[in-house]
């Protein structure tokens, strides 16, 4: 075991003091759109969770210090969200009526678990079912891990995603893994481990081979990425020895969204490891805009579209096609080790990323155009300026 | 009062309406009484996504059956609180191929059904249906649609779903 790190005091915490955004209980939304487009794109790899979710990522604070942490929780950090922010985000969630499932991550979420059990209670109260990203250090004896597990299961937690790999094993034992997942199994609850190791020949079925199998439990291996501390290591294809097909390059989540609010209300569209560190994915601020507003620009935006269902080579074909001295600009997707990488790797820069958006916008003007004169075949003054009328208002 | 041309100049010029007009556009012509199978036929709707994510930027490859379960006047996203609902639509994917090429390839594979309410994705199978999506693989036999047919009118019993005319209109197009 690593030498012991102080303890995580979730009563020294900073929060946003800022008033609310005001919004409006008529702002609803249809989810008609995506899913016809989902039901168009068979035969392309459709998320498995195809639905939106509102993920909150609750806390920086967390019990332990992981080196390749995307956000340097420690147990020092004090950045958590406010708890009234949190309950309007999920009654503007509600409200909006896009999203499926609420989520919690962090750093360690459960290190407030009153809090988290007064946004879930709100989230049941609305009928969203959520998902929680947990290290387990709580897990330390079978009673703990059912006082944690169960009164979240009764407010409809689906899934509890346990992060564990010889990392978090510094800190966090086998043991509490294995008293969650029982947890778990006795309310219902499917667990997924999700590991990172700094080899491709790692698995996690090596560490669990008795888990292998079980249907209430998925493992999940991934690759050390290079955030935290793990950006100095070097990491890449070549480094893991590995081939990636970066021509087939997309979100994760192709035609739904994971919406995450950090505590400071800062909002990005996907649960990418890199999403923090790139500001120009950002979708604003939810203490200056509504949750209405940021759905509209990222289920708008035509570069996010374009991304998601398409993927990064048409980006880049995009770019090309209207501004090749732009295009020249774009990093070497060869480099990066997945998409989420490659896209940190464009969208960091925010100049590039705002000249990027400028391409992307001159094609939805476009686009725009083109569907104004079909419609004004078919169609009287009237009725267009109406529908004009809404989408500016 | 503000003329047409203003009006296209205020959503071009602001980003926020803009990206609402391109979200909400299948929406906000319905809403106002356009008919957009109308509106959007022909050339035009290659240029643009309503209703077709194939369409919307192109080149998306899709070999898939879509069944989607309307009622007159409705939008198949708000069918989830109008279980008395009855119309079954078969439309099909924009690539080209008909229903009656499905079964062209012998190698018969994996058909995915799910099904959607409205506010939650296809993902979610255990509320209320809206939308009855079937795809398959790229592989995929027409016999193999009926009886996943079959299990579709299974799931939705509840709701009197009378699916043997469409399992024999498919298997119509197909022979």
């Amino acid at each position: 075991m690593a030498k012991p790190l102080p303890a995580a005091d979730p009563g020294k915490t900073r929060r946003e003091d800022r008033p609310l955004v005001g919004w409006s209980r008529d702002e609803h939304r249809s989810q008609k759109l995506q899913d016809n487009a989902l039901a168009a794109a068979a035969g392309m790899s459709i998320e498995a969770d195809a639905f939106n979710v509102l993920i909150l990522n609750y806390t920086m604070k967390c019990s332990l210090a992981c080196d390749f942490c995307c956000y340097g929780c420690t147990p020092k950090r004090t950045e958590t969200m406010s708890l009234p922010f949190a309950l309007d985000l999920v009654d503007q969630a509600a409200s909006l009526g896009v999203f499926a499932q609420g989520g919690f991550t962090g750093g360690e979420p459960l290190l407030f678990l009153p809090e988290i059990k007064q946004i879930a209670a709100r989230m049941h109260s609305h009928g969203m079912k959520f998902s929680m990203i947990s290290a387990c250090d709580w897990a330390k004896t079978d009673e703990a891990a059912s006082a944690t597990v169960n009164p979240l299961a009764d407010l409809g937690m689906e899934v509890l995603s346990i992060s564990y790999d010889p990392t978090h094993g510094k800190w966090v034992p086998q043991d509490n893994v294995r008293r969650v997942i029982a947890a778990c199994a006795r309310k219902g609850v499917n667990v997924v481990i999700a590991a990172s190791f700094y080899s491709a020949e790692e698995k996690l079925q090596h560490v669990f081979p008795d888990l292998v199998g079980d249907p209430n439990v998925e493992l999940v291996n991934r690759l050390v990425l290079p955030t935290g501390n793990a950006r100095n290591r070097g990491l890449s294809p070549q480094s893991y020895q590995v081939e990636l097909q970066h021509e087939a390059y997309a979100c994760y989540k192709r035609i739904y969204h994971d919406l995450t609010v950090f505590w400071d209300g800062e909002v990005y569209p996907c649960c990418s490891v890199f999403n923090r560190a790139t500001p120009g994915l950002s979708l604003g601020n939810l203490y200056e805009r509504t949750l209405a507003q940021v759905w509209d620009r990222l289920e708008g935006s035509l570069m996010f579209r374009c991304m998601k269902r398409q993927g990064f080579s048409a980006l880049y074909d995009t770019v090309r096609r209207r501004d090749p001295s732009l295009a020249a600009r774009l990093p070497d997707p060869g480099e990066a080790l997945g998409p989420c990488e490659l896209c940190h790797r464009v969208f960091k820069d925010e100049a590039l990323a705002a000249d990027i958006a400028s391409v992307f916008t001159a094609v939805e003007r476009d686009r725009i155009r083109a569907i104004l004169a079909s419609a004004r075949n078919v169609s009287d003054e009237v009725k267009i300026r109406r529908m004009l009328e809404e989408a500016i208002a | 009062m503000a003329t047409l041309e203003d009006l296209e100049t205020t959503l071009l010029s602001n980003p926020a309406a803009r990206a609402r007009f391109l979200a909400d556009t299948l929406e906000l012509f319905e809403k106002n009484g356009v008919d957009v199978n109308t509106a959007f036929s022909g050339a035009a709707a290659d240029s643009f996504d309503l209703t077709d994510g194939a369409r919307f930027l192109g080149g998306l490859a899709a070999s898939s059956v879509v069944i989607t379960r309307s009622s007159t006047g409705r939008g198949v996203g708000d069918l989830g609180g109008n279980p008395a609902a009855s119309t079954l639509v078969i439309t099909r994917s924009s690539t080209g191929r008909g229903v009656g090429d499905l079964g062209a390839n012998p190698a018969a594979s994996t058909l995915v059904i799910t099904r959607s309410s409205t506010g939650r994705g296809v993902g979610d199978l255990g509320t209320v249906a809206s939308t009855v999506v079937i795809t398959r693989s790229s592989t995929g036999r027409l016999a193999n649609i009926a009886n996943q047919l079959k299990q579709v009118a299974q799931a939705l019993e509840s709701e009197s779903l009378e699916l043997n005319a469409q399992e024999e209109a498919l298997r119509n197009a197909g022979s």
